[in-house]
């Protein structure tokens, strides 16, 4: 796999060997630089007082190193886990965004000199006991996937609960769902340890110390040479401590020698019994989910449905904002909402939240499934009904509902099929179902193809017994509904 | 049994029933006839409030309906309905139930009676109408001619004082019509009180202790059937018996 990336690299560079990367910068007068704008400050983010100028210490970096190369600098976006594998495919020519040196990626790609020295940071919560990582033993700790704090988690006995953002851990951390959070000290100094957050502090000792350095191709020796010249002539005159001062970072660690490029000492691995066993446990996990979602889903959608259709204006009304609502804002986002915007006022647990967020969500999709089939039912069922003296709690009850979900079992199965794989976007609360368990085996692995086919069979896995289960039961139930040969 | 006091009703600018009067008694069969439109089914559907009504008054089956009733008569109206059965012309049988389920449904959740009473009881029925054997059967399984039957063991199945056809023939082929109007017949002869919107003339004649004629929102001739069908006085009775019989 890893021999398959670095020929697709180098098929994606085939100028390499006239000259190199370095002379392509040259010839066309621009160094791009991959980066992720979601970093946000003080890496790279929108100049508040003008959105569309990007600016931060890292474009400051890239800026000054264009220079002395005699080439103009242009940012290229791309998501922060995908920097490596896009660098290797030839998008951009260097990545330039908190990377951090590790003995990894010193294998995959080559690392210039550092520019910075961080430190692993570990915040509490300010009544908590904890003071190092083996207080932590058996705890949750947050932080960021593919980080080094993340692959010093790794080495402890302790559970490890991974986010996509810088502010998330910290919400988690306050609101009790997690006990420690262990980034490097630029994200913790601004989004942990803040007046706006009294009930988390910063423990004072380095956990650890690292260091950012640019990646670039292993193809691209001479362009290595040519970045470390220049940021050993920017540290020579002062620059990169101007620059650094500019975005508050300077301190006294980047004085101090710079910390050996560290190993987090784990192994690529492979997709052994236990990494089955993830897989199993994570399809488990996204089975439970689903299913749980779905049985909120079907409640929710039949009382809409039932609003929608016999309430009067106001209670049809609100049921129909509700759905429009529901329906029309991406489930991502309510799952947001609901984890960390609700999170002052009532803390929910993760998989709490993901089920309510999908539940809800899909009750919109529901509720328009069971009017549809509610209307199709004849008018004539509900005369008989109140011909017989049933009143309407009883008439839904007994005769128009039993008909009305018979009609909406297939686009319900069809709903579950769908609601199954949309389970893998509440991985963005921390939940590690099906698919983020394939990303993360990836990752371990430095591999997509076999996680990726793993992680396909036991979506299916699911999905087809569950529609074999819901077509059986439509041949059961609508035993007057099969089709004529046309 | 039923009385009616100038019955009115009218759809936008159209007047469907027209100051309507009438008196039935019990054990009465009324066969109401008369041209499409003329207001037949109006007339039968505002007697169990079925459809709402702008003026006039009907007491049926000791209660008393007047216009604009709405929810907050709702107990009053589903008590009246329990009283007062119907008979669809779709038959409008549930199709999610077996035969016997559909009788039983009705007393088992309006009238609370016990599963095994409601059960015993739709056999009954079933037997009455000429389908014990059926009792297991659903809706799609059952002939059209066999689930009107199973719609009138419906209807008797909530013991009702009254009972209102809608046309009960009129989606039935000739040879199932004759089961279903043997069955209208013996209820009949047990002394049930019936308004029956019907095309069938040899019903109205045979068994019907009345015949309405109903036309352009009036009963415009009300009598025996030896008088109505065989010598009526009016020009729409005149005319609509001696079209009903010239295809003949």
């Amino acid at each position: 796999m890893r021999s398959a990336l670095l020929l697709l690299a180098l098929v994606a560079c085939g100028g390499d060997e006239h000259g190199g990367t370095l002379a392509k910068i040259k010839k066309r007068g621009e160094l791009t630089w991959g980066a992720d704008l979601q970093g946000g400050e003080p890496y790279l983010y929108e100049d508040p007082s003008n959105p569309t100028q990007i600016i931060g210490f890292e474009v400051d970096i890239a800026n000054a190193l264009a220079h002395r190369l005699g080439v103009k600098a242009r940012m290229v976006q791309y998501t922060w886990s995908n920097l490596v594998p896009s660098l290797e495919r030839g998008d951009f020519d260097v990545i330039l965004n908190g990377l951090e040196a590790t003995a990894e990626r010193g294998e995959r790609i080559l690392m210039s000199e550092p520019y910075f020295i961080y430190a692993e940071t570990l915040a509490v919560r300010v009544d908590s006991p904890y003071r190092t990582l083996a207080d932590l033993r058996g705890k949750r700790v947050g932080t960021l996937n593919q980080t080094f704090a993340h692959d010093l988690l790794r080495a402890q006995p302790l559970e490890v609960v991974l986010y996509e953002g810088n502010e998330e851990p910290y919400i988690d951390l306050e609101q009790g769902r997690i006990d420690a959070v262990l980034l490097d000290n630029i994200i913790a100094d601004r989004y942990g340890c803040i007046a706006r957050r009294p009930r988390v502090k910063c423990l004072p000792d380095d956990i650890a110390r690292g260091t950012y350095v640019i990646g670039i191709r292993k193809a691209d020796p001479e362009l290595k040479r040519a970045i470390d010249d220049a940021l050993a002539a920017m540290k020579k005159d002062g620059e990169l401590e101007r620059i650094l001062t500019k975005a508050k970072l300077w301190d006294k660690r980047q004085t101090e020698p710079a910390p050996k490029t560290v190993s987090a000492a784990t192994k690529y691995r492979t997709f052994d019994t236990e990494m089955v066993w993830q897989f199993v446990w994570a399809a488990l996990v996204t089975l439970k989910l689903s299913l749980l979602a779905f049985l909120l889903a079907v409640p929710v959608g039949l009382i809409l449905a039932v609003a929608r259709v016999y309430g009067g204006p106001i209670v049809s009304g609100a049921a129909r904002v509700y759905i429009e609502v529901f329906r029309g804002t991406p489930v991502l986002l309510q799952l947001f909402v609901l984890y960390y915007g609700l999170a002052p006022y009532y803390s929910l647990g993760p998989v709490q939240a993901a089920v309510l967020g999908l539940g809800l969500n899909y009750g919109a999709y529901e509720a328009e499934v069971y009017r549809g089939a509610l209307l199709a039912i004849p008018r004539g069922q509900t005369e008989a009904a109140k011909a017989l003296g049933m009143a309407p709690s009883q008439t839904l009850r007994h005769v128009l509902l039993p008909q009305a979900l018979r009609l909406a079992l297939p686009p319900m199965t069809n709903d579950f099929v769908s609601l199954l794989k949309d389970s893998s976007l509440v991985s963005v609360i921390t939940v590690i179902e099906l698919t983020k368990r394939m990303t993360i085996a990836a990752v371990d692995m430095r591999g997509w193809l076999v996680p990726g086919l793993a992680c396909a069979a036991l979506y299916l896995a699911l999905s087809f017994p569950l529609s074999e289960l819901a077509r059986r039961l439509e041949r059961r139930l609508a035993r007057d509904q099969r089709p004529q040969a046309l | 049994m039923i009385s009616v006091r100038k019955l009115s009703k009218r759809h936008g600018e159209r007047l469907i029933l027209s100051e309507v009067s009438a008196e039935v008694a019990k054990g009465e069969t009324i066969a109401i006839v008369g041209p499409s439109g003329g207001g037949k089914s109006t007339l039968l559907r505002c007697l169990n409030y079925l459809e709402t009504f702008d003026g006039g008054e009907v007491d049926i089956a000791g209660v008393s309906l007047r216009p604009g009733m709405g929810a907050r008569h709702r107990e009053l109206l589903r008590a009246l309905r329990v009283k007062v059965g119907m008979v669809f012309q779709q038959f409008n049988l549930f199709p999610h139930l077996s035969a016997e389920e559909n009788i039983t449904l009705a007393p088992r959740v309006v009238r609370k009676l016990a599963a095994a009473a409601s059960r015993k009881k739709a056999h009954e029925l079933l037997d009455r109408v000429g389908l014990g054997d059926r009792a297991g059967a659903y809706p799609h399984e059952l002939s059209g001619g066999q689930q009107q039957r199973v719609a009138i063991a419906r209807a008797l199945a909530q013991e009702p004082q009254v009972l209102l056809f809608d046309e009960p023939t009129s989606a039935l082929d000739p040879e199932m019509r004759d089961e279903v109007m043997s069955v209208i017949k013996d209820l009949a002869a047990g002394g049930m009180t019936m308004l029956v919107v019907t095309h069938e003339m040899q019903f109205a004649h045979d068994i019907a202790t009345r015949v309405w004629v109903i036309d352009r929102g009036t009963i415009a001739e009300d009598g025996p059937p030896a008088q109505v069908v065989d010598a009526p006085q009016s020009d729409v009775a005149r005319e609509y018996f001696s079209r009903l019989r010239r295809p003949k």
